[in-house]
């Protein structure tokens, strides 16, 4: 991995988030901007939008973390995870009604999800930590077609174009990297 | 791990990948909505997912300062955290609530103690809720694609393994299969890709083509 354990970096962003939602604070959207928007644009390109709505729908999610920071909550997720669920569902309505709705606030990742029951409910940070270990400690092939997957976004038959392997082989060897992810979910306490 | 599971987990990778088309999309979101281990396993997805943001490399944005100044001009909305909403135990999941929005309550005969409730095509996909009365039972038949199926509520069974509320199938093109109502009934949400469903026997689709015409599919 060529970067820290990310959970330094999770932590500073949900300080930074925090501070946006207590007092508007412009720095430290700036920082978050900073770090973000580029990424969110170059992934949203990864996913087929061209480059003027990539950036458009970029700076839409993150006008959604300026005016609604206060919805994230750092015990669900990275803020790295809940800006990339918000492109998600804002890629998917652009395509589904050919242009983006008004900010729906029904969005279930910006609402306070239902008490989970304390036997089914996973620690969501710990969850995350545990994926980044059940990532790294993959067999090398299956690690790289993650996150050839993941990471670079392509699709199975892209992977397949890039290593040489039968989609066949793409695919089962995903899906074995995904029952080690579950795996390590079940380990950590889930029903999975 | 069975076969089942497999489909169902490269649904959910998908879907956290936004390559699924609506209907799916909306099947496989109130799956995670209603299956607690399967949400779990999506969040790890969905976690893979946010870690790849952090660390994937950017693109410069045409004009960041202006960017940054149209967000500055926009007010904060504080939003208290509200208590989730009072669901009644029949509500649809919110992924379905959201998707079958707008289509009319349009319930049509399919066969004897089965009705469907078209809620239209999406390129090559075709999704519906189905009501099965209680022990009601679905002819044998296959599909040209993939059938996706969630039980919302009541349940059936299928050979020897049986499926409850917020439980998904999977199917492909090889499987026959002949679902069997539970007693209390079904009510499910299913898309299938291609030209359909297709009944293996050929009374079957004699009736059901019999039926159609004389119904106009109501």
């Amino acid at each position: 991995m060529p970067q820290d354990s990310p959970v330094p970096l999770a932590d500073r962003h949900a300080a930074l988030a925090a501070r946006v939602a207590a007092s508007a604070d412009r720095q430290a959207f700036a920082e978050l901007f900073d770090h973000f928007a580029p990424r969110l644009k170059a992934h949203l390109m990864r996913n087929g939008c061209d480059a003027a709505t990539a950036e458009e729908l970029a700076q839409e999610v993150l006008a959604v973390l300026w005016t609604k920071a206060g919805l994230f909550d750092p015990a669900k997720s990275s803020l790295a995870t809940w800006l990339h669920r918000i492109a998600r569902n804002r890629r998917i309505d652009a395509v589904r009604h050919a242009k983006v709705r008004d900010f729906d606030d029904e969005e279930p990742m910006l609402q306070p999800q239902a008490p989970e029951s304390a036997e089914v409910g996973l620690d969501r940070r710990r969850l995350e930590v545990r994926v980044g270990a059940a990532l790294d400690g993959l067999p090398e092939e299956q690690r790289r077609l993650v996150r050839l997957a993941f990471f670079d976004e392509l699709s199975h038959s892209e992977i397949a174009g890039v290593t040489g392997l039968p989609l066949g082989t793409v695919k089962s060897r995903l899906r074995l990297a995904f029952g080690r992810l579950r795996q390590a979910l079940e380990a950590l306490g889930g029903a999975v | 791990m069975p076969a089942a599971d497999d489909a169902a987990a490269d649904l959910i990778a998908a879907h956290v990948q936004g390559r699924l088309p609506p209907p799916l999309d909306a099947l496989i979101a109130a799956h995670l909505e209603m299956a607690p281990a399967a949400r779990d396993f999506g969040d790890a997805l969905e976690a893979l997912a946010g870690r790849a943001l952090d660390e994937a490399p950017g693109v410069a944005l045409a004009d960041r300062d202006a960017a940054l100044e149209r967000i500055f001009g926009l007010a904060p909305v504080v939003t208290p955290p509200r208590p989730p909403a009072q669901r009644s135990p029949d509500a649809l999941p919110r992924a379905l609530a959201r998707f079958t929005e707008g289509t009319p309550e349009d319930w049509r005969f399919v066969w004897f103690g089965i009705r469907r409730r078209p809620l239209g095509r999406s390129g090559d996909f075709t999704a519906e809720l189905l009501r099965i009365a209680g022990g009601g039972r679905i002819p044998q038949h296959t599909h040209t694609g993939l059938e996706a199926t969630l039980v919302l509520s009541g349940g059936f069974s299928d050979g020897d393994r049986s499926f409850g509320p917020g439980d998904l199938t999977v199917t492909g093109p090889e499987d026959h299969h002949a679902p069997v109502a539970d007693p209390e009934g079904c009510l499910c949400f299913t898309v299938v890709e291609g030209a359909g469903v297709r009944l293996s026997s050929r009374l079957g689709r004699a009736v059901a083509d019999l039926v159609t015409a004389v119904t106009g599919g109501r």
